[in-house]
Order: structure tokens, then sequence, then C-alpha cells
């Protein structure tokens, strides 16, 4: 028996780069929007934080509706919410909307009864979603269907107390003093916007990301990397949970008087995650376009046809999920993960240098695969279990 | 044989690289001495890094591991045999907090860790690799063992070089985990503890479903392990492969050791035959 304990490793056949990247794998892109990766990078980070809102903030100049914008970006919020918890832990919360509704009532009772200002209202929303994130915290521990389904259930469970209380004004409706004008209302919900968005980029491109991510994939050999399993999901699920507490806080504000049920309709969920679905979760834009989009599209047929709304709307998800289970954003990621009809129909030379460069070539640690490309395409076949 | 520079130089890389700010807490074997006694003239080796005592774990009433004692040391291997079913890796998962045991302590350098959750574990310096490959399939390669690094303390490696150049994966850096091939990703589980710098490794039928060249390599991967100074617990059922690298052998049968000893008088055992062939 050999005691030679020097005997290096021989180096690993396997497959050749080729069939590699025919089963997924990605070489390391040498320049991120024409910059070099380590700008690039920066300009990834930096760019969707500053440019979404200027954007927006733009918008009532187009188009003169603050109540439509204002309710737009709460969507556009929550989706970026949904993105979060959904997009990097894979859970789907059903009952999303219970967080909203617990972030609408804290603003508005906090105004009701205590008279504070409205910026401490919004907080104390945001604050109000988070504590129940914490008292739901133990429902992190089922997974797929049932997590969906419990956070179903418990949004029904708070929002039948609001409703039957007395002293929520559920039943018989709130009616807020005017803390801002529609003007600062729009701001306000900018900069909720893009507080979620650097979140978003946040969770994306840092460590902590990076965590879920692992989490996501394998649990247990997470767990066994170091990371703490349940403390990494809850900060997610508690970020998510106060975004969409701001989104209803902010939402309260402007609607001023309100019943138990608007807050807590069950289609303020579905939209949520449709949205974020719609545009592609795991990217920082893809849920933004959903919801600007999509809501648009809503509040235009919702005018112009209301009796085609439904129909229109269920076959837009239907083909969504058939023909783009990516979301739109898969369109422009990384060229491995577009629909193959979409690679069909589009120029294929943005194909040709990614393909041809071997991925052994590149060093290690200027790896900058995008996150989302790897991601997005396995979520319309894998993800559904949601586990 | 190949002349040894080149596997001199890597041993030393991987071994020996302890200066800097943050030396190593134990010293390793100097890798250019060409006989392998693993310096056992510390007197380390004699107390156990990893001591389990009467450790058991019932599924609903049924006990799949029923008090087990094993001590693991360092610089030395353990071999766990034992047919399909005798509890090796449900004590393993015990061990490595994957499960919480239903009696009995577990120790490791005097911290009781019995029930602790694997974080912990891991950052106490036990880790352990699957017997089905458990890759973080939608992270590249560098990120499955990037990920586990900076969350270990520095003043706790005994290896401290590149995990995936030693164990053949540093040229598929950039690949999602998921397109690896199955061996090399029970490989990448190999790096992927490594890279927590554990002095306590688990490893759970790293060899099934390897092809005869690959055993080889990965027998050698975990005697140089060894000879660093970690303490092994390896599960196999290939006794060759166990012979390449173990010291002693445990035998399960029925969630209880009924064997310890060398591997040869293992397999010379009357129990040992007995239960592995019937009576």
């Amino acid at each position: 028996m050999s005691k030679n304990p020097l005997s290096s490793p021989a180096p690993r056949g396997g497959l050749d780069a080729k069939s590699r990247e025919a089963r997924g794998a990605r070489a390391a892109p040498t320049r991120i929007w024409g910059l070099p990766v380590r700008w690039g990078r920066w300009a990834r980070r930096i760019v969707p934080v500053v440019v979404t809102p200027v954007v927006l903030g733009f918008a009532p100049h187009i188009y003169d509706n603050l109540a439509f914008l204002t309710t737009m970006i709460v969507y556009v919020v929550l989706a970026e919410g949904v993105n979060l918890l959904y997009g990097f832990t894979g859970y789907l919360p059903f009952g999303y909307v219970g967080f909203f509704g617990a972030g609408a009532y804290g603003a508005a009772l906090s105004l009701t009864y205590w008279h504070v200002p409205g910026i401490a209202a919004l907080l104390i929303g945001g604050l109000a979603a988070a504590l129940i994130g914490l008292v739901l915290s133990p429902l992190l521990r089922l997974s797929g269907a049932y997590f969906a389904l419990a956070t179903l259930a418990a949004s029904q469970v708070l929002y039948y107390i609001i409703a039957n209380e007395p002293w929520t004004f559920g039943e018989t409706g709130t009616s807020l003093p005017e803390v801002f004008s529609p003007n600062q209302i729009y701001l306000i919900a900018l900069a909720i916007m893009t507080i979620a968005i650097a979140l978003t980029v946040f969770v994306k491109e840092s460590r902590f990301g990076l965590s879920l991510r692992a989490i996501r994939s394998d649990p247990v050999s997470a767990s066994m990397a170091g990371i703490n399993v349940v403390r990494t999901r809850s900060v997610a699920w508690f970020i998510s949970a106060a975004l969409a507490g701001l989104a209803g806080a902010i939402w309260a504000i402007m609607t001023a008087a309100f019943y138990a049920e608007s807050p807590f309709a069950l289609t303020i969920s579905v939209y949520a995650i449709v949205f974020a679905l719609f545009g592609g979760v795991r990217t920082v834009l893809g849920p933004v376009v959903g919801a600007v989009v999509l809501y648009s599209l809503y509040q235009y047929i919702g005018i112009s046809n209301p009796q085609y709304f439904e129909l229109v709307y269920g076959v837009l998800i239907v083909a969504l999920i058939l023909f783009l289970p990516g979301g739109l954003s898969s369109l422009v990621g990384h060229p491995g993960n577009r629909p193959k009809w979409w690679k069909s129909i589009t120029p294929r030379a943005s194909l040709a240098p990614v393909a041809s460069t071997p991925a052994v070539l590149t060093p290690a640690r200027e790896t900058d695969q995008d996150p989302s490309g790897g991601i997005s395409r396995r979520d319309g076949t894998k993800d559904d279990d949601a586990s | 044989m190949q002349a040894s520079k080149r596997p001199l130089s890597i041993a030393k890389r991987f071994l020996h690289r302890q200066g800097d700010d943050a030396p190593s807490r134990r010293s390793v074997p100097d890798a250019s001495s060409a006989s392998v006694a693993p310096h056992l003239e510390s007197n380390e080796t004699d107390i156990p890094i990893l001591q389990v005592r009467g450790l058991s774990k019932s599924f609903a009433g049924f006990p799949a591991v029923a008090g087990v004692n094993l001590d693991a040391f360092a610089g030395r291997a353990v071999g766990l045999m034992g047919p399909n079913g005798s509890g090796k890796t449900t004590l393993i998962n015990v061990i490595s907090g994957v499960y919480k045991p239903s009696g009995g302590t577990v120790t490791l350098r005097g911290h009781d860790v019995a029930g602790k959750p694997s974080h912990r574990l891991c950052r106490l310096g036990l880790n352990r690799t699957f017997q089905v490959p458990h890759p973080l399939g939608d992270l590249t390669v560098g990120d499955n063992v990037a990920i586990v690094r900076s969350r270990i303390h520095e003043d706790h490696v005994i290896f401290d070089g590149d995990p995936l150049e030693f164990v053949g994966l540093a040229g598929a850096t950039n690949y999602l985990a998921s397109t690896l091939t199955s061996s090399e990703q029970k490989l990448l589980d190999l790096a992927r503890a490594l890279a927590a710098g554990p002095d306590v490794l688990l490893i759970d039928e790293l060899g099934a479903g390897l092809s005869a060249r690959e055993l080889e390599e990965v027998a050698g991967l975990l005697r140089q392990l060894k000879d660093a100074g970690l303490a092994l617990i390896i599960v196999e059922h290939l006794m060759d492969f166990l012979e390449q690298i173990v010291d002693t052998v445990v035998v399960m049968e029925a969630g209880a050791s009924i064997f310890r000893g060398t591997l040869r008088a293992a397999i010379a055992d009357r129990r040992v035959i007995d239960i592995y062939l019937g009576e």
C-alpha cells in the first residue's frame, strides 16, 4: 500500500466545456454593460436604484393621475417584496396581503388614536407588518403549498379580527386626517420604492443574498456550510413583511377612508405575485417592469373594456406560464435562459461570444456570473414546488 | 513514481501554510518528511476531538441508533461499517446536527454539541459530506466554497489551501454546481466541507458510485487529510477503500456498535461475519 501522502489529485476530466455549457454552465463575463467587470458591477447596483425613481418621478408630467400612479408604485413595492421572499427563498406568500393590511391599519390606528406625524405613522405601519411577520415566522417551518396556504389563512385571520373589532374601525370605516398632500404622498411612495429596489439590489449582490440562494438550493448543506438557515430566512421574511407594511401605510394615508376588506383583498396578493412573476423574480427590475406594465394594462382595460377585464388578464397569465416562465426579464437576461421561441425570432449575434469562451480559462475571483442568469430559466421548470 | 517536486509543492501549499498573522491552531506535520508518522509524538491524539457517548435516535419509537459510543482522534480515521439499515448514516446525521438525538452526548473539543444545529457545528470545526451529493446547485462551484470560508474563525484551520484545487475541481470554478456530474458533486461536497476548516470530518459513503480510478484518488485525498491532522469518520461499504485509510473500524448492527478494532480483525470476527453473511 502506497504511503505517499503527497500524491497530487489528477485533473478531473468529466465533461468538456461544451457539454457543460449545454447543461447550463456559464462562463464569467468579461464585460458588464460594456464596462470592465468591476465598474459594470457597480453600475448594475446603482443604476436601478437611481434611474427607476427618476423615471417614475417624471410620470406625473406624462399622465396626470396621481391616485393611479401612487397605487402603481404601491404595487411595485409589493411586487419587489414578493420577489425578495419568493425569488430568493422560494417561499410563495399567498397571504402577503396580510402584511399590507397590517401596515395600513398600523398607520391608520396610530393616526387615529395617537395623532402621530405622517412619517411616524408610516414607520409604525412597517413595524406592525414586521411584528405580524415575527408572530407568523413559525410558518417558515412549512414549505411549498403548505406555506402558501398557511400564510393565506393567517391573512384571513388578521382580516377577520380587524373587520370585527370595534376599535379598529374595520367595519365602520376609517377616516384619517390629511397628513400629506397628494404630491407628497407620491414622493413618499417613490422613496419607499427606492428602498425596496435598493434592498433587492443588496440581497441580490451581497453575501446575504448568496446565503439565501444557498438555502434555497439545499438547506441541509447550506446549514452544514455554516449558514444559520433559520435566521437568514427570517431576515428575508421580515424585510419582505416590512416593505409590504410600508406600502400598506402609504396606501392608507392616500386612501384616508376605507373598510377592512380593501387592504385585505386577496387580489392584492395575487396581483403582487403575478406582477413579480410577469417581470421576472430574482432580478431587480423585473418586478418593477411587471407591476408598471400590468397595472397600466389593468387600468386601461378596466376603463375601456371592463367586461373583458378578467378574460384578458387570465389569458395573459396562462400565456406567461406557458411561454415565458422566467418572466419578461428572461428575454434580455443571459442568452442561455431565453425561451427557444424568442431566440428563433431575434438576431443570434449576441449568442456567439459567450458560447465560445472556455469558462475554465477565466480567473476564479473575477467570477461574476449573472445571478439572474443562472436562475430564471430553472424557475419555470423546478420552482413550482417552492420548497 | 513521478518525481516528487510538483506534488510536494502542492502538499506544502495545502498543509503547511501557517505563518502570516493567523497561525494555525495546531501545528501541521512537516509535509516534506517522507515517512508518514502522523505526528503521534504529541499527546493531543490521546484526547479524542470528538467523543460520542450513548448516542441514540429513535424515529416514532423505532430505535435507528441505540447507544453508540465513538471517538475520533486528530490524525486518525475511524471506519464505520455495517449492513444497510444498521444506522450508520443516521448516526452521522445525528452527530452533524441534521437530526436531534433522542439521548446521549456528543462532545466536540470539550463543547457539548448534542442537538446543536449544523451551522454551529460547522463553526466549531465539524463538517461532513453526504451519501447522495448535496450541491448548492444554483451557485457556481466557486461560490459553493466561497460561501463557507468567511464564516470560519481563522484560528481553527488545519486545511487552509484551496479546497477546489485540492479535490481537482478548480477548472470548474465558474460553472453552476448543478451542471457537475454526480461524482464531481461529491467532491464538491468534500471541498465545501474542507472550506470550513474542520478538524473533524464525517465522510458518508463518498466512494459509492465512483469509478476505480476515482476511488483511488479519493482515498489518496482522504489519506492526505488524515496525515494533516484531521479526525476522520468514514462510512463505507467498500473494504478496499476503507483499508487504505482507516486505522480502526466500528461495526454497527441494528443501531448498536457490535465491534471495534482493526479492519483486519473485523473481517475475521465471528459476529461481523454473521451479520454480513447470515449465520
